[in-house]
């Protein structure tokens, strides 16, 4: 069968697009630009980015660019639908430790997928139909990924087991975000060690908008495994699924219709 | 366990499936509502029911049930996920609930139920919560480790993409989507 896979490192991650049907390879490199836009607004990494020009004060909202407005609207809803936990300001807040990256404004736990799901939205309008694209492990899927009816398989990363998945996923046309610590290096506690665990590992959250789900599964990782999990209950047309630091699996209602 | 759980304060504490059950507004807050469950052994029941049906659900799909599976998946792909749980499950691992009053917090009115498989809490449903909502989640008792990167190597794949936390671009070359993405090149 005959299509493209690309992979391209951007947003300090890599960005897998996966084009099971013929399409013009310009659409490709039309999404690996539009990539390459979004750091430009976007990056905190990168003090000239609006996004840091904005949490510094130097521009105001007014004179953003539509995405950055877009986006900050955005986060704002998600904001107030996670009572606070997704916060674009947290870096702003006196009592959150400096990091690299971490910007008095920062909707990084949003726009990777924001920015995926738009890719998505170029590719469809291209004519691809069978597709996945996957930034760093947030991902849409369209179609099949063959002639049959199959759906795409989606692996959920081992928290701890690198080489292995928690859970495989069967998905069409939805979008799959994972939100976790381990690949940060964070602590990750012993589940033998019979400490106390209170933390989630990871958060998987499976719907039709990628940047929602991004943030949804930012925000359930704030809110914890309780908190967080029943609060992603009850978000409509999104399921979840959480990994604890002490290995229990913790699934909305209606996650199990995705699991093979 | 007969002997009567206080419900009016709620602090579930251990159980394997829940080390601490502080907080269940939904809400970023300290704790409001809590069932203190006496801390018993791990049950030793064999492969018990995927799926049960939480008797305590008030509305559909409002329960939150959490099942043991005490089995390693070294077959997960090939786990039937939808026998429903017919036969009734053995005395020992009858599910019960316990319903903690509301409580008020800064939010609003908060009540929780949880429900018991034998020893382990197997369900949580907030029955009442500030915004109104009913919500509910299943907690297994293990991550499975599945699907052996030996596998992917070998185009075998049972998987087209990994879902996970972003990886870096350092460490991407490691990743299981690196394997995927290599065994298409």
């Amino acid at each position: 069968m005959s299509g493209i896979r690309r992979v391209v490192e951007q947003w300090g991650t890599v960005i897998t697009l996966d084009v099971r049907d013929d399409v013009d390879e310009q659409v490709i490199d039309a999404c690996i630009a539009w990539f390459g836009r979004v750091d430009d607004l976007f990056s905190t990494w990168r003090p000239e980015t609006e996004i840091m020009q904005l949490g510094r004060g130097t521009l105001r909202r007014a004179h953003a660019s539509a995405e950055v407005d877009e986006v900050l609207d955005l986060c704002e809803q998600m904001r107030l639908e996670s009572h606070g936990a997704f916060d674009v300001g947290a870096g702003a807040h006196p009592n959150v430790r400096r990091r690299p990256g971490l910007a008095p404004l920062d909707p990084s736990g949003l726009v990777k997928g924001w920015a995926v799901a738009k890719a998505g939205t170029m590719l469809r309008a291209a004519g691809a139909a069978r597709f996945f694209v996957s930034a760093g492990g947030d991902l849409v899927t369209a179609g099949h990924p063959d002639d049959s009816d199959a759906p795409w398989r989606v692996g959920v990363q081992h928290p701890w087991q690198r080489d292995r998945v928690a859970a495989v996923l069967a998905v069409t046309d939805v979008a799959v975000a994972t939100s976790g610590r381990y690949e940060r290096g964070d602590h990750i506690t012993d589940p033998h060690s019979g400490r106390p665990a209170d933390g989630l590992a990871s958060v998987t959250v499976v719907g039709p908008d990628l940047a929602v789900a991004d943030a949804y599964a930012t925000a359930a990782m704030v809110l914890g495994p309780v908190d967080g999990m029943l609060w992603l209950a009850g978000r409509a047309g999104y399921e979840g699924m959480g990994i604890g630091d002490n290995r229990t699996v913790t699934t909305t209602a209606g996650f199990d219709r995705y699991r093979v | 366990m007969n002997r009567a759980i206080p419900a009016a304060i709620i602090t579930a504490v251990g159980l394997g499936a829940l080390a601490s059950f502080t907080s269940t507004t939904g809400l970023p807050a300290k704790s409001s509502a809590a069932i203190v469950v006496p801390r018993t052994k791990t049950p030793t029941t064999t492969a018990p029911p995927r799926r049960t049906t939480t008797p305590a659900t008030r509305a559909p799909g409002s329960g939150l049930r959490t099942t043991p599976r005490t089995t390693p998946a070294t077959t997960p792909a090939t786990t039937p996920a939808t026998s429903p749980a017919t036969s009734p499950p053995a005395t020992a691992s009858q599910a019960r609930t316990v319903t903690g009053d509301p409580v008020d917090n800064q939010y609003g009115t908060v009540q929780v139920q949880v429900t018991l498989q034998g020893n382990q809490i197997t369900g949580i449903t907030a029955l009442q919560m500030p915004d109104g909502h009913q919500r509910s989640v299943e907690i297994s008792q293990q991550v499975e480790p599945i699907l052996s990167q030996e596998v992917l190597q070998a185009q075998s794949a049972q998987i087209d993409i990994v879902s996970g936390a972003t990886f870096t671009s350092q460490s991407y070359a490691q990743s299981l989507q690196a394997a995927l993405d290599r065994s298409h090149g």
